[in-house]
């Protein structure tokens, strides 16, 4: 109660403390969240009305997209939890606080596990939201299935958490030390880009191909079955699926079944809580032994440098590297295969290619600009604590941001060079000028992008959070997800005619370069204005930045 | 004596929030080889005014100037002049002790040859040689001081400022940290200190000011705030007459 009530005043007084132009930033922010939202839904309707007119399969389909939408929730809300249990359940700061009050320690695991359950799943249920909303159109249902989503959302959320506290329960146990949590960071991170990855490389897609079946008989059996039926996904797409088609009994199953499952994961988590919980934080609290000191060597150590080494020692950060590494893997098995797609419709092969080539700009722009919110974008607001040391060095603040420039610009032009070249080389577009202005369009936009988040994340930084999922999903990190999909919006729109000239160039007709100038004078003004605009008004902000606090 | 031969000055310096004013006018002169204890009861505005002293914070009105130079016009030239130690220090926790020295180092030019020699001597004189390289996230709040402190005397500035630095320290440490101001005071170099611990104060300070409701209240020596009180007795008596703590008495009773 007494964790609740903090939660309740200190949200009561943060909302007391907004002025005017907070709740304008809060409202264009719900605005823009409520817009991508009703465009998932408006893409997954679409789907959905095409698939469900497929004959005989066509709901069969649908449910088994259900099945494996709840399945995905439900593992997904599992690592979530056993990653955010961590730095909720067990290193928490106020801990010291809450274990010296006389209260059991169960009770305040059961508080920190809601926390966690909250923390760990509503991103996925605000998600599943346009999702589910378009199957309910196209299953022309009404508000009892949301009433039903509704209620049992919470137990099926809950139960999924539960799985992922035992899960960081046994492992805190066994090595309770802030270094376990790193270690199964890492495999939670290395398995779940691995798993993506094979994911794409199986080609599910063809899952929904009939003709990669032998029979008809072995496609309907594979539509037919459920996805993971002792899981609790399988319960709520089946109880959600009783609403469709009317069936009381189906439903009232599965709702008693998610409903006693979490009841029993509810007392699982009492009882090893109240044997557990206690003894764990008090190893982990215990403290590590000081290793015996080697020979120090001192040497130069550059600010550039220092940033190096806190990314690489903190395994938040560089483990991401490895879904960077599966996101560029599967973006360029994907970019190999889009070729094949169209064999057998009348297109020239060269043109295919040529024309993919644009669209590469956009895709490839759409995964930098998502790296850069990652990366690159937090810069700033990491940096919360060691302000007063930043502000204090004798250094101007254009050096310090420039600093940071470069740090993020290695990666980010890296990344630039392989989804250019590489994914043009894959896509074996035939035409040199095409390959190059597409491939150079991609390195222009990752140093686009590069300026804009870092200036962005300057303009518009979240000090008072060390949660980098926090930082991407404040307003700032909105703001710049909206400004770089507009940006390569506009690039490919600048490029659409002299890409269209140059294909038919390739194609055998004639190429005037005096007809393009006009496009490369606005290539230049667009992208000079995201490049100076960001770059000037960070710098400005962090002059202008006073430090209220010695650290947040 | 000349604006040019003080180590800080600074003229009506005023800073506000919104509707709070933490300083209000505060006029103060330091000169070299002074040190200079800042005292005042919490909220008072000495956090504040180190700030301001440190460019962190940019003052409503009025000026500052450190070794006669403006500060508006001179911060990085300033801020080489200058070695902070705030208030429970936050530092970067995946970099190892000696790193952060190095670290410093770089950024206030002192050279590799220096930093070899000098790196090793602080951190042996402030015992962390053998957690030098440890993460600084394994070391404790006074661990973390005195690197600071170690931090701000590798680049020997002739301006210390201190926001109570001995906070968390031991008093093997605490005693080290006073010889060593002491030392430094008498080798030339200004040492600002905001400090709750009226004793070392009364002995160390050679210059005190006390600060109340962002209002400068007492200024000079022990002896001439003492002369201007109606208290003779010790620093804490008249500290405690000047910003009203003898009030608390009343309360302490209902305890």
């Amino acid at each position: 109660m007494f964790f609740l009530q903090v939660k309740i005043k200190s949200l009561i007084n943060s909302i007391k403390k907004r002025t005017l132009t907070d709740w304008i930033k809060i409202s264009i922010g719900i605005l823009l969240a409520v817009s991508f939202l009703y465009l998932l839904y408006a893409g997954f309707y679409r789907l959905f009305v095409y698939v469900q007119k497929i004959q005989i399969i066509g709901s069969l389909l649908l449910l088994k997209f259900l099945g494996i939408a709840f399945f995905t929730s439900f593992l997904m809300v599992i690592l979530s939890s056993v990653i955010s249990s961590f730095s909720t359940i067990y290193f928490s700061s106020d801990l010291n606080l809450l274990l010296t009050m006389p209260v059991k320690p169960w009770k305040d695991f059961m508080v920190k596990s809601f926390e966690t359950s909250y923390q760990a799943s509503w991103m996925m249920l605000i998600t599943l939201i346009p999702f589910l909303a378009a199957y309910a159109a196209v299953k022309n249902v009404g508000l009892s299935f949301f009433v039903v989503f509704g209620m049992l959302s919470i137990p099926f959320f809950f139960i999924s958490t539960a799985v992922g506290l035992l899960i960081s329960m046994g492992i805190m146990f066994m090595f309770p030390s802030s270094k376990s949590r790193d270690i199964i960071l890492f495999i939670a991170i290395f398995f779940g880009s691995l798993a993506y990855v094979l994911f794409r490389f199986i080609e599910p897609e063809r899952l929904a191909n009939p003709d990669a079946f032998y029979d008809a008989v072995q496609y309907l059996a594979y539509l037919n079955a459920p996805v993971a039926k002792i899981f609790p996904s399988w319960w709520f797409t089946e109880s959600l699926n009783a609403i469709t088609i009317a069936d009381n009994q189906l439903l009232l199953k599965d709702s008693c079944l998610i409903i006693a499952t979490a009841l029993i994961f509810l007392g699982i988590l009492l009882i090893l809580a109240e044997k557990f919980y206690y003894p764990i934080i008090m190893n982990i609290h215990l403290g590590t032994e000081r290793r015996k000191p080697g020979k120090m060597k001192i040497s130069k150590l550059s600010f550039l440098a220092k940033d190096v080494r806190v990314f690489f020692r903190d395994t938040k950060q560089w483990s991401q590297v490895l879904l960077v590494v599966a996101l560029v893997l599967v973006y360029l098995f994907s970019i190999q295969k889009l070729p094949k797609s169209f064999i057998g419709q009348n297109y020239p092969a060269a043109y295919v290619s040529n024309f993919l080539a644009f669209f590469n700009i956009g895709a490839a722009g759409f995964i930098l600009s998502a790296l850069a919110l990652r990366f690159v974008f937090p810069q700033i607001s990491l940096e919360k604590g060691t302000l007063w040391f930043i502000f204090s060095m004798p250094m101007t603040i254009e050096k310090i941001f420039f600093k940071k420039l470069v740090m993020s610009a290695i990666p980010m032009l890296f990344l630039g060079l392989v989804m250019g070249i590489f994914s043009n080389l894959l896509l074996k577009v035939s035409s040199p000028i095409v390959f190059w202005c597409s491939s150079g369009t991609i390195i222009l936009l990752s140093i686009g992008l590069l300026c804009m988040s870092l200036g962005l994340g300057a303009i518009y930084p979240k000090f008072d959070s060390d949660n980098i999922a926090e930082i991407e999903a404040s307003y700032g990190g909105i703001f710049y997800m909206v400004c770089s999909l507009v940006y390569i919006g506009l690039t490919l729109g600048i490029e659409a005619i002299p890409m269209q000239l140059f294909i038919k160039h390739q194609l055998g007709a004639q190429l005037y370069w005096s007809d393009l100038i006009w496009h490369g004078v606005d290539l230049f003004i667009l992208n000079a204005i995201v490049i100076g605009i960001p770059v000037w008004r960070g710098i400005k902000s962090l002059k202008n930045y006073e430090l209220r606090e010695w650290s947040y | 004596m000349a604006e040019n031969n003080l180590s800080i000055k600074t003229v009506n310096l005023k800073k506000t929030f919104n509707n709070l004013t933490a300083v209000k006018n505060i006029n103060l002169e330091i000169n070299p080889g002074e040190i200079f204890a800042f005292l005042g009861p919490n909220g008072a505005g000495k956090t504040t005014t180190v700030k301001l002293l440190c460019g962190l914070l940019k003052p409503t009105s009025g000026e500052i100037y450190v070794c006669g130079q403006k500060a508006e016009k001179n911060s990085i030239e300033i801020k080489k002049l200058i070695g902070l130690v705030p208030d429970h220090p936050f530092i970067y926790p995946k970099l190892k002790g000696v790193e952060f020295l190095q670290l410093i180092g770089d950024v206030y030019n002192v050279s590799l040859n220096e930093q070899k020699d000098r790196i090793p001597e602080l951190l042996k004189t402030f015992g962390l040689e053998e957690a030098s390289l440890d993460l600084i996230e394994t070391y404790s709040l006074g661990m973390r001081q005195k690197l600071v402190i170690c931090s701000v005397l590798l680049h020997k500035p002739k301006i210390l400022i201190l926001d109570e630095p001995l906070v968390g320290l031991d008093p093997k440490s605490a005693r080290l940290v006073k010889d060593i101001f002491h030392g430094l005071a008498q080798r030339g170099t200004t040492v600002f200190m905001c400090t709750h611990i009226l004793e070392i104060a009364e002995k160390l300070a050679t210059k005190i000011g006390i600060i109340h409701k962002g209002e400068l209240i007492a200024l000079g020596t022990k002896e001439e705030i003492c002369a201007k009180t109606t208290n003779t007795g010790t620093l804490e008596d008249i500290y405690l007459e000047l910003t009203g703590g003898f009030e608390y008495s009343e309360v302490l009773k209902f305890l």
